[in-house]
C-alpha cells in the first residue's frame, strides 16, 4: 500500500519545450487516478515523469518511502507500463515476465527459485498458464496487454503507472484489461495511475480524474466533478452531452455540432 | 532451461572434438595415440608413456598447439564481441566493423606495415588493437550527445567509410606494401606462438569476463531503453560498459590474426538458433561456438591446400556463409 504526492512537477525538453508545466496531484493508497486530456496535453510525459523515467523539476513522494534511492529501489515499488511495450518475438512470455524480477537481482545475480515462483504466480493470477511457452511474437493484441501486466506484477509493486493500456485493444479486450486492473487494485492492495482517452471507461474504473490541458491541470476530481459538458468543450474543442449512468458515473457521448444546429430528422420526419 | 544446457554442453564437447582434431591433422605425420597422450600427459597428476620423439612432441606443443588455442580465443572472442553488440543495439546484423573497429584496425596496421615496419614485428599488432579501439571511440564520440542506437550506427558506418579511405589513398601511394596489407587483411593464423597467446589472454580474460557478467543486463536492455529503466537498470551506463568491454575482445582479436569477418554476424545467430533468444544463453554459446568454429576453419585453411595456406578469412566466409544459408532456411521452414 502506497500513495503517491507529486508537487509541481515541470519537465523541460530540448528547445524549451515544457510538456508539463507545474502538475501537483494526489492518489491515495489503493486508489485509482485516471489522467485524461486531449492529445498533446501532456499526459504520457507525465506519467514517464511520476516513474521517475524523466528528468523533471518538483517532487515526486511515495508514502511509504522505498528503501533507498536507486533506481532499483524505485523499481522495487514502482511498476511502469509503456503504452506500446517492447515485446523481443522469440522471447517466451514466462522468460518475458522472469525480467519483471530484475529490481530484485543483484549485479551478478540470476533468478532464483523464488524469482521463478513469483513470475509463475503472477503468470497463474493473469490466466497466463496456457501461454507460458508461447514466443511473444504469436500473441494476440488483449494477450499482449496481459502479458505486460504479468511482468509488472512480477515486480511485486505497490503502484502501477499504465500509459494507455486499452489504446489497442477492442471494447471488449478494453473491458477486461480494466477490470483485471480494478481486481488487482483491489486485490493486492495497488495503487494505479493510469492515462486514458475514453473518457467513458475513465469515468467507470478511476476513482480521481486529473484532466490535462497544455500541460498544466484544467481540473481533478471525482469524475462527475472533472466530466462537465462546459469542461469537455473548453479543453478537448468537442461538443458533448454528459449523461449520468445507474450508478452515478458520467457518461459523455459526442455530439455531431451539426445536430444541434438543425432539428433531428425525426422532427423533419414527423412534420 | 533443459534446452540451454544441452545446447552448451554439446558446443563444450564440439569444441574439445575440433581443438584434438587441430592437434592431430597435419603436414608432420604424428601418431593419433602419441597426440593424445601427450595432451593428456599435460593435466596435473596425470602420467602417460607418449611414444613421441621430442621432435614431434615440439611439433605438437610448441607448433600446432599454439595455433590450436590461438584460434580458439580469437574465435570466441569475435563471436562473443558480436552478440555483445547486437544484444547492445538490439539489431542482429551489427558486429565490430559496423562501428569503425575494422576500419581502424586497418588503417592502423596500414600505418604500421608502411612507416613503422623498422620498429619490429610487434608493431603491426599493436597498431591494429589500437586502431580498433580508436575507430570505435571515434564513432562513439562522434554520435556524443545523441542517445539513440541507429545515430551511433550510422555514426560508425560514416567513420568506417572514412578510415577506409584514408587507408586506400596510403597504399595508393604506396603500393610496394599491397601484398603484405592484403594478407594481414584476410588474416591469419600462421604465426601462432604461445608469446602470442599469452599476450592476448588478458584482455581476452577482461573482456569475456565483463560480457559475461552483463549477459542478463543485455535481455533487459531488450525492452527498450526506458522499460529497462522501470526496471531499474542504468541502460546508457550498460551499453557504454558492453560495447567497451566487445571493442576490447574485437581489438584482441584483430591484433593476434588480422581481419576476420564473418564469425562476429553469423556465430551468435547460430547460438540463438541452438540455445533460444536470451543472451544468458547466447553470450557462452557464442564463445563455445565462434571457438569451435575458427579452430574448423583454421584447420582447413592450414590443411586443404597444404602446404600452401589458405587466408582464414576466406575459409570462414566460404564455409560460413553456406551453412548458415542452410541454417536460416531450415529454421524458417520449422517456425512455419
Amino acid at each position: 500500500m502506497s500513495a503517491l504526492i507529486a508537487t509541481d512537477v515541470r519537465v523541460v525538453l530540448d528547445r524549451g519545450v515544457v510538456p508539463v508545466d507545474g502538475v501537483s496531484l494526489r492518489v491515495d493508497s489503493g486508489g485509482w487516478l485516471g489522467v485524461i486530456g486531449p492529445n498533446g496535453a501532456g499526459k504520457s510525459t507525465l506519467l514517464k515523469a511520476l516513474a521517475g523515467l524523466l528528468p523533471h523539476q518538483g517532487a515526486v513522494t511515495l508514502e511509504p518511502a522505498p528503501e533507498g534511492f536507486k533506481r532499483r529501489d524505485l523499481a522495487r515499488v514502482l511498476a511502469y507500463v509503456a503504452q506500446q511495450p517492447t515485446l523481443p518475438p522469440d522471447v517466451s512470455v514466462r522468460e518475458y515476465v522472469l525480467l519483471g524480477r530484475t529490481p530484485y537481482l543483484g549485479y551478478l545475480g540470476n533468478p532464483g527459485r523464488f524469482d521463478r515462483e513469483i513470475a509463475d504466480g503472477a503468470l497463474a493470477r493473469l490466466e497466463l498458464e496456457p501461454l507460458a511457452h508461447r514466443r511473444l511474437g504469436t500473441l494476440s493484441g488483449g494477450e499482449r496487454q496481459r502479458v505486460v501486466l504479468a511482468r509488472a506484477l512480477a515486480q511485486r509493486p505497490r503502484v502501477l503507472l499504465l500509459d494507455e493500456p486499452t489504446s489497442a485493444l477492442d471494447l471488449g479486450h478494453q473491458q477486461q484489461v480494466l477490470e483485471l486492473v480494478d481486481e488487482l487494485r483491489l486485490d493486492e492492495g495497488l495503487t494505479v495511475i493510469s492515462t486514458l482517452h475514453d473518457l467513458t471507461a475513465a469515468a467507470q474504473y478511476a476513482d480521481r480524474l486529473v484532466l490535462l490541458d497544455r500541460g498544466r491541470v484544467a481540473a481533478a476530481g471525482i469524475p462527475a466533478e472533472v466530466l462537465s459538458e462546459s469542461r469537455i468543450r473548453d479543453v478537448y474543442r468537442a461538443v458533448v452531452s454528459v449523461t449520468i449512468d445507474i450508478s452515478g458515473r458520467p457518461v459523455p457521448t459526442p455530439v455531431r455540432p451539426s445536430d444541434r444546429r438543425r432539428p433531428c430528422r425525426r422532427d423533419v420526419d414527423s412534420g | 532451461m533443459s534446452r540451454a544446457v544441452r545446447a552448451l554442453t554439446a558446443a563444450a564437447v564440439f569444441v574439445i572434438a575440433v581443438a584434438v582434431l587441430g592437434a592431430l591433422v597435419g603436414a608432420a605425420d604424428l601418431s593419433p595415440w602419441g597426440v593424445v597422450a601427450t595432451l593428456l600427459d599435460r593435466i596435473p597428476l596425470v602420467h602417460l608413456d607418449t611414444g613421441l620423439s621430442p621432435l614431434e612432441r615440439n611439433i605438437l606443443l610448441q607448433i600446432r598447439m599454439p595455433r590450436v588455442v590461438l584460434a580458439l580465443l580469437v574465435g570466441g572472442l569475435l563471436a562473443a564481441a558480436g552478440a555483445g553488440y547486437q544484444g547492445v543495439f538490439r539489431n542482429p546484423l551489427v558486429d565490430a566493423g559496423m562501428l569503425g573497429s575494422s576500419a581502424g584496425a586497418g588503417l592502423a596496421a596500414t600505418i604500421g606495415i608502411v612507416f613503422l615496419s623498422g620498429l619490429g614485428g610487434s608493431v603491426v599488432p599493436v597498431a591494429a588493437f589500437l586502431g580498433s579501439l580508436a575507430g570505435v571511440g571515434v564513432s562513439w564520440f562522434a554520435s556524443a550527445g545523441r542517445r539513440n542506437t541507429a545515430t551511433l550506427l550510422l555514426s560508425g558506418v560514416a567513420v568506417g567509410m572514412f578510415l577506409t579511405a584514408a587507408q586506400t589513398f596510403l597504399l595508393q601511394r604506396e603500393s610496394q606494401d599491397l601484398q603484405q596489407v592484403y594478407s594481414w587483411m584476410l588474416g591469419s593464423m600462421a604465426t601462432a606462438s604461445w608469446t602470442q597467446v599469452n599476450e592476448a589472454l588478458p584482455y581476452a580474460a577482461v573482456s569475456i569476463l565483463v560480457l559475461m557478467v552483463h549477459r542478463r543486463h543485455l535481455d533487459v536492455l531488450g525492452l527498450g531503453d526506458e522499460e529497462a529503466h522501470s526496471l531499474g537498470l542504468n541502460a546508457g551506463r550498460t551499453r557504454l560498459i558492453v560495447i567497451a568491454a566487445a571493442s576490447l575482445a574485437a581489438a584482441t582479436a584483430v591484433a593476434v590474426s588480422g581481419l576476420i569477418g564473418f564469425v562476429g554476424i553469423v556465430v551468435p545467430h547460430v547460438a540463438r538458433r541452438l540455445g533460444g533468444p536470451s543472451y544468458a544463453v547466447v553470450l557462452p554459446l557464442s564463445l563455445l561456438v565462434g571457438a569451435g568454429f575458427m579452430e574448423l576453419a583454421d584447420t582447413v585453411a592450414r590443411t586443404a591446400l597444404s602446404p600452401s595456406e589458405l587466408p582464414i578469412g576466406v575459409v570462414t566466409a566460404i564455409v560460413g556463409a553456406p551453412v548458415f544459408v542452410g541454417i536460416l532456411r531450415r529454421s524458417q521452414v520449422a517456425t512455419e
